[in-house]
Order: structure tokens, then C-alpha cells, then sequence
């Protein structure tokens, strides 16, 4: 936005809000003024007409919205449930911002409204600065978050506004990094913790010194409700597997929670009578928490939409490389190199089933390579796949922050380089030549032809789930033994569970 | 929370890869009927009609086999050239391997069971050496992949395998650069033709063991070299035996590879030269 678009009008909304208390008007201008870089996206104002849909629930996205005239209404799916009417100098849209998570509700224009739309990497940098703004967004963001998890409980739909107000400000919101202990088997329960993002693992000393993994619970899920429903110490342990926000509820709160509203009480005395008997089954049987652990482990559980490779069916012809590499400008955005998993097998006696994670983007619930681009060019779409725009200037950061490998570097060439560069079909002599020994012929230009191959760094590559071909992945589409799929994380477990 | 997968894209996973489908019944279906219509025309009306009747059911058994043979055929442009053409491949070769079964009874009943002259015989030849080797293809299709799963420690594509052996190689001939001479004779005259041992290869096959266990046997095996040598080089000798065994192994896997990209080269080339004595037949009959 520019000083002719920052109208009086923006200015007078903006100004009388908490997120940006003391701020003056030539403060404001700046603060929504252009892209620090050239290309990034910058904050617009956007005209909404009435019944049109601004935010999609599930859906993701990259934008924060202010709104400066006009009303919204924010509705809960699939009953339609009204949360909240929201009017000028209310905000919307940060929770997927903040946490990566799909958007948790619906929100519609009521009348004709005038909104800021804030793009993601003006948002990251105005929470860096400390102020009045990110002061009130954390703040919101746990009163929202946590206000979203109880309305998800549908025995809460029914509780007094007021009284859930009253927890949520209560509520506090706890950051722990992997490994960290949540609660500690032993101690005294003071208070319930709700995941708000990331997994954590229960643990639990068995007879005979073993420290056996219980459980693996994740965002939604809560944990730490029996020793305070029960009045004993915590009966395991709970720690991160990565990075884990939690919102803690004191017992006072809890239990003014649980008294005020029976229903409340006896869902919650089902669920922890329900995870006694899981785990008491489990205590028999270790390998499918042991294969669901590992899945949880290594990260796929993040995937929205993992690129699985059969190894018993694949016959590494190196079709899916060839037809990505086809179908985007000559480098392949897989490799077939990754995670290797052994599934276990639902017939008692038959073997595992081996399968690769390939290398390529898993499209994560909360990307780690989103965080910091300095141009915003690595966006989450709203159908959820991550996606890097043109405003790329190759600065490798994504590529660093991806845990797994699965964006890579790669060297802008014109088409008729790229086309150089892709690895061709051998010859028949090729064929003959699997005995060759250092004799009959060193191997050295194999390796100067493979290192030839290493390109200059210039733009971040990574899957887009072949969203310019309607989403036909083109990997999984050229297989011609039915060897790669793409799946998420539920879809994938589920499977495995049901062995189908 | 529940995640709703990627919305436009389609997540799915099954566990037992392979199942038969409703597409595979249908094409199966399709093969079964086709093959007993076919059966049925030669064995019950080929005989039993006038001449220029069974010279037209002849034809027609023919221009049926070639029609599906270029049906068939049609495969390769799918893959080659149209990555994001109409179906999934896996669904195009399914229907190629049941077109190509009733093509190989239509053209089978066409020749009556002969070859004929040397034109037809030639053809026929490469014909059935397509039929066959696309047959060994699916074949090996089921049975290299397991094989090379288990004896892989991690999936390589073949140009890795190449870099990675090469590697392994030069650091087993620089170990040997730098010992002794006896050390560099026994590299070379010991351990250089494990490399490339096809005794060995096969043990992997065989028992599908892994390459911890086989250095450990193959140290065992070693040991006798070790007294020729003085005592400073002993872990030199093992780490080349190590080199060596690593090669092997590759060298196990990158046949694997081989023989997978050698069949459809094989099954590829002898469905060109079919189709160019095919054309040659066609002429030959439609003009002489
Ligand atoms: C009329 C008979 C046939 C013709 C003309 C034919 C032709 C071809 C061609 C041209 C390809 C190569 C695709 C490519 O890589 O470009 C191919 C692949 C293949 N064919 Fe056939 N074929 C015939 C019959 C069969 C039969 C009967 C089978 C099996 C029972 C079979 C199994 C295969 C398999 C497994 C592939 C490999 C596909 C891949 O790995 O991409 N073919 N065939
Ligand atoms: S196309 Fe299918 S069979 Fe070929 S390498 Fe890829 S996954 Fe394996």
C-alpha cells in the first residue's frame, strides 16, 4: 500500500486499536507501505461483497485480515455454528499464520466490507518488532486457540460463554522444544494440558525399569485430566517430539470447568477410562505403537501429502523421476532416496512391507521452510500445498530449514542446458558393462560426468503436486507398477492399521 | 485435529500393493472372452468352411492380431511422450498385457502353427520373442524387486550405484597405492577379482543376506592373507576386503538394474523389427 491507498478512514481503524496502540499516523503508512523486496507481496485493501466467503475452513492460507468497514461472521463447520460477528478493528487469520495449522473456521462477509489484507511476510515482520502488536497477538493467540480446541469438544458447545471466557484468560500458553519434559511421572497433577500443535510422547516405567512409550498424542489431543479427575500423582511422563505448544489449564480452572457442567465431567471421565484400556492392550504388544512411533518419529506424521514408494513393487525403472523432471523445466523434484520404513504385516507370519519415503515435499501441516523467506516467496496455498513463487532470489534458506531434505538448489538454466543435464537413457553397451573392473577401464569419468552434474545454486526447487496439471502428480501417474502413491498421514496410518 | 488431506489431490495408500482392481476383472474378462472367441472360430469353423471363407476368417485373424499389436504398441507413446496423458500408466500396461495376450492367440491362429516362408517365419520369430519377453518382463517385474529390496542397504538409482562403485574401487586401489608390495600384489591378485565374483553375487541372491553378514564371512575367508602380511597392515587389508565386498555387492544390484532396463530393451527392439517385417508381410501379400 501506498500513501494515496492508506485512506483517512484505515488510518482512524487502525489507529484505535489495541494491536497497534501508539502508533502515529505516519508509523501506520509505513507499516503497511511497500514489500521490502522487490516482487514480495505487500498489504492490500480488499472489497468483500455481502454472503462472500473470505476464510475457508481447513483450507490454508497466507493472508492476516483487518477489518476496516462492514461485519463478518465466523462459523463453525458443518453445523454452521456462529462463534463470532466481528466488526471494524477486529482481526482474523493469524492462528494459521502463527501456527501452520489449516484455518479452524469459516468467515463470511455479512454486509459489503472493506478488509487490510496482511500478507504473510508482513505479518512474520511485524511480530518480530516488540510492541503493543505482538504483545496482543499472543495474547489473542491463546485465547482464540484455546477457545477453538473447547468448541471442538462438542460436549462444550453447550457451556456459558462467560465461563469459558474466564478459563481462556486464565489458560497459559507453554512452548517446548524436542525432547523437553511436559509432566513428570510422580509429580503432583496440577493442571491439564491441551496440544495446540506438534506431538508428544507418553511414557511410562513398567515393572522391571522399563521405560515403555504409551501413547503419541498430538494437537487436539490433551493429557495430565487423570491425576487431577483421580486426585494422584502424574502416572506418566510427557515429552515434546519436536516443537510442542501447549495450553495449560490450572486444576481450579479446570475443576470450575467440570463442576459447572456434568456432561463436561463425564466426557472426560469416558476418555481417560478409554486410554487406561489402550493402555493396558498395549502393554501386550509393542510393534504397531512401535511402527506408528517411528512414523511419529521421523516426521511423516506432519505430511499432508507424503510421496510413498512400494520397494517390493518398484522396479526402479525411474519413470516418476523422468516424468517430473518432464513436466517441470528438466529437474525432477524427487528423489528416490529417503526414509525407509518397514510397515508390519497384518498376516501373523508373513514379512513386513518395506517402502521409501521419497525425498520430495511432504507439504507439512506447519513447514518449517516457510519460517524467515525473505521475500515471501514460499507461500502455503489455500488448497495446502507449499508452493515457491517467482519472487525467489535463491537464498537457500527454505532449503536449510527443511528438516527432511526436500528442497533443493538449483541453477536457472535455459531449457536447452536443462536438457543437457538430465541423466539419459544408457546404451546397449551400457547394459554390458555391470563386471567392469579398474583393468579394463577406471571409472573416473563417471564420476567427472557426475560431477559435472552438480549445479550453481540459484532458485529453490520442490514439488507442487503438479498443481499446473490439475493436481495429476506426475510421478504417481508414470508409474507403470502402481509403486508410488501419495498419501497423508492419516490416510497412510489408517491403512496400516486397517491392513487393507 | 483432523486434517483434511490436500484437497485436490488425491491421498491414498494401500498397504498390499498389487491388488486386483475392477479394471483388472475387466480386463480380465476381456482376455478370457476374447481368447475362447477366437479359440472357438479356429478350432470349430477354420476346416469346416468353403476356401475364400477361411481365407477371409485368415485374414481377419490377422488383421485382429496386428490391430491389438499396435494397440499394444500404443504403450510407449503414452509413456514416452505424453506424461500427462489420459490414465494412469499402470492402468495403460495392464490394458497392454491383456491386448498383447489375445493379440499373440489372434496372430497364433492366423499362422495356423507354422511359420511359412522366410518373410512370415522372421516375422513370427520376432514376434514371439516380444510375446515371450514381455512375458520374462512381467515376470521379472515381481521377482527383482523383492530381490533387490533385500539386498539393497538403501535404494540407489544406478547412476549412484556407478559413483558410489567407482569411489569404493579407488579407495581400495589407493590403500593398495600405499602399502607394501606384497600388500599391493595381494589387493590385486586376492581381492580385485572378488569385485567382480560371480560366486559371490550369487550368495546375495541366494541368501539374501545382509552386508554386515557377509564381511564378517568374508574376513573369515580372508584370514590367511593376514599372515603374509606385517601386523600395521592388517586393518589396512580388511578395509580393502570391505571395499571390495562393497563392490561386489553393487555390482549384484547394478545387474539387477541391468537386466530390468535389458528385457524391455530386448522386448522394445523386437517389437520394432516385428513391425517392420510386419509392414513387409502386408505389402508382400497385398502385392504379390
Ligand atoms: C503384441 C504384442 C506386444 C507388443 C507390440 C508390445 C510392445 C511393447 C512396447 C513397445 C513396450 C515399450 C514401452 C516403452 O518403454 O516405450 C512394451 C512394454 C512392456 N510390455 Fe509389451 N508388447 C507386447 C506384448 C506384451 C505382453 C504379452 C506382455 C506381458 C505379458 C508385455 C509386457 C510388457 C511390459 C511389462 C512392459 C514394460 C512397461 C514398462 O516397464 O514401462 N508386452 N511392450
Ligand atoms: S516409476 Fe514406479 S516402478 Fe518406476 S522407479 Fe518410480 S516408483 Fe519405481
Amino acid at each position: 500500500m501506498n500513501e494515496k491507498t492508506v485512506t483517512s478512514e484505515i488510518l482512524s481503524v487502525l489507529g484505535a486499536m489495541e494491536l497497534f496502540r501508539g502508533k502515529d499516523r505516519d508509523e501506520l503508512t509505513e507499516w503497511l507501505g511497500p514489500a521490502p523486496f522487490e516482487g514480495g507481496a505487500e498489504c492490500e485493501p480488499i472489497m468483500i461483497g455481502a454472503g462472500q466467503r473470505i476464510i475457508e475452513q481447513e483450507s490454508f492460507g497466507n493472508s492476516f485480515y483487518i477489518l476496516i468497514r462492514g461485519t463478518v461472521a465466523v462459523t463453525l463447520m458443518p453445523e454452521g455454528r456462529l462463534l463470532a460477528t466481528l466488526t471494524p478493528g477486529n482481526f482474523f487469520g493469524e492462528m494459521t499464520l502463527i501456527s501452520g495449522l489449516p484455518r479452524s473456521a469459516n468467515v463470511t462477509a455479512v454486509t459489503p466490507c472493506c478488509l487490510i489484507e496482511v500478507p504473510r511476510r508482513a505479518f512474520e515482520l511485524w511480530m518480530r518488532k516488540p510492541g503493543a502488536f505482538r504483545d496482543t497477538m499472543d495474547r489473542v493467540y491463546i485465547e482464540r486457540g484455546l477457545a477453538n480446541h473447547l468448541m471442538m469438544i462438542p460436549e462444550l458447545a453447550a457451556i456459558e460463554p462467560q465461563l469459558l471466557r474466564d478459563v481462556v484468560k486464565k489458560a497459559r500458553l507453554r512452548i517446548y522444544s524436542k525432547d523437553e519434559t511436559i509432566v513428570q511421572e510422580g509429580d503432583d497433577g496440577d493442571s491439564l494440558f491441551l496440544i495446540r500443535d506438534g506431538y508428544v510422547r507418553v511414557v511410562k516405567n513398567m515393572a522391571g525399569g522399563e521405560r515403555r512409550t504409551v501413547a503419541y498424542l498430538k494437537d487436539g489431543a490433551y493429557f495430565g485430566e487423570s491425576a487431577l479427575l483421580r486426585a494422584e500423582r502424574r502416572s506418566a511422563s510427557v515429552f515434546a517430539m519436536g516443537k510442542v505448544e501447549v495450553i495449560q489449564v490450572m486444576k481450579e480452572d479446570f475443576f470450575a470447568l467440570v463442576n459447572r457442567n456434568e456432561r463436561i465431567a463425564d466426557h472426560l471421565v469416558r476418555i481417560d477410562q478409554k486410554r487406561q484400556e489402550a493402555e493396558q492392550a498395549s502393554a501386550g504388544s509393542t510393534t504397531r505403537l512401535g511402527f506408528v512411533g517411528e512414523v511419529v518419529e521421523r516426521g511423516l506424521v506432519k505430511a499432508t501429502s507424503a510421496l510413498v514408494i512400494h520397494l517390493n513393487a518398484c522396479t526402479r525403472c525411474g519413470n516418476c523421476v523422468d516424468a517430473c523432471a518432464e513436466l517441470h523445466d528438466g529437474i525432477s523434484r524427487l528423489t528416490r532416496h529417503g526414509m525407509l520404513f518397514e510397515a508390519p504385516s497384518r498376516a501373523p507370519q508373513s514379512a513386513p512391507e518395506p517402502f521409501l519415503v521419497a525425498t520430495s515435499c511432504m507439504h507439512c501441516l506447519d513447514p518449517e521452510c516457510m519460517i524467515g523467506c525473505p521475500t515471501g516467496a514460499i507461500t502455503r496455498d489455500v488448497n495446502g500445498e507449499v508452493v515457491i513463487q517467482d519472487s525467489c532470489i535463491g537464498c537457500g534458506n527454505c532449503a536449510r530449514r527443511c528438516p527432511y531434505g526436500n528442497i533443493s538448489m538449483a541453477d536457472a538454466l535455459p531449457q536447452a542446458e536443462l536438457e543437457k543435464q538430465r541423466t539419459g537413457t544408457p546404451t546397449i553397451g551400457g547394459y554390458l558393462k555391470f563386471w567392469r573392473t579398474p583393468e579394463n577401464e577406471p571409472m573416473m569419468h563417471e564420476i567427472e560426468k557426475n560431477n559435472q552434474k552438480a549445479v550453481v545454486q540459484r532458485i529453490a526447487v520442490k514439488c507442487d503436486l503438479c498443481r499446473d496439471y490439475n493436481y495429476n502428480h506426475g510421478c504417481v501417474h508414470n508409474c507403470p507398477y502402481s509403486a508410488i502413491e501419495r498419501t497423508d498421514a492419516e490416510t497412510f496410518l489408517d491403512a496400516l492399521r486397517s491392513g487393507q | 485435529m483432523k486434517v483434511a488431506p490436500i484437497k485436490a489431490s488425491r491421498s491414498r495408500f494401500s498397504a498390499s500393493w498389487m491388488r486386483s482392481g475392477r479394471i483388472d476383472y475387466l480386463w480380465q474378462t476381456f482376455a478370457v472372452l476374447s481368447v475362447a472367441g477366437l479359440s472357438w472360430l479356429y478350432f470349430s469353423m477354420y476346416g469346416q468352411l468353403p476356401p475364400d471363407r477361411n481365407r477371409v476368417l485368415v485374414l481377419a485373424f490377422g488383421c485382429a492380431g496386428t490391430i491389438l499389436a499396435v494397440l499394444a504398441a500404443s504403450l510407449s507413446v503414452r509413456k514416452r511422450l505424453a506424461y500427462q496423458g489420459v490414465g494412469k500408466l499402470s492402468a495403460w500396461l495392464n490394458a497392454h498385457i491383456y491386448i498383447g495376450i489375445v493379440s499373440a492367440f489372434a496372430i497364433l491362429y492366423h499362422s495356423g502353427f507354422r511359420m511359412g516362408s522366410p518373410v512370415p517365419a522372421i516375422l513370427l520369430s520376432f514376434y514371439w520373442f516380444t510375446i515371450v519377453s514381455g512375458v520374462m518382463g512381467l515376470w521379472l517385474s515381481r521377482k527383482v524387486p523383492p530381490l533387490l529390496t533385500a539386498i539393497e542397504e538403501n535404494p540407489a538409482i544406478i547412476e549412484d550405484l556407478l559413483s558410489v562403485r567407482a569411489e569404493c574401487l579407488r579407495g581400495m586401489l589407493e590403500l593398495a597405492a600405499g602399502g607394501s608390495a606384497k600388500f599391493s600384489a595381494l589387493v590385486k591378485d586376492s581381492l580385485l577379482p572378488q569385485t567382480a565374483s560371480w560366486k559371490r553375487m550369487g550368495r546375495f541372491y541366494r541368501n539374501r543376506t545382509t552386508f554386515a553378514e557377509e564381511i564378517s564371512a568374508f574376513q573369515k575367508e580372508q584370514e590367511w592373507a593376514l599372515g603374509w602380511l606385517a601386523a600395521p597392515e592388517h586393518r589396512a587389508y580388511q578395509r580393502a576386503g570391505e571395499y571390495a565386498l562393497r563392490v561386489n555387492k553393487m555390482n549384484a544390484e547394478l545387474l539387477l538394474h541391468r537386466v530390468m532396463r535389458g528385457w524391455l530393451t530386448i522386448h522394445i527392439t523386437t517389437t520394432a523389427a516385428m513391425f517392420g517385417f510386419a509392414a513387409l508381410h502386408i505389402f508382400s501379400v497385398l502385392y504379390y
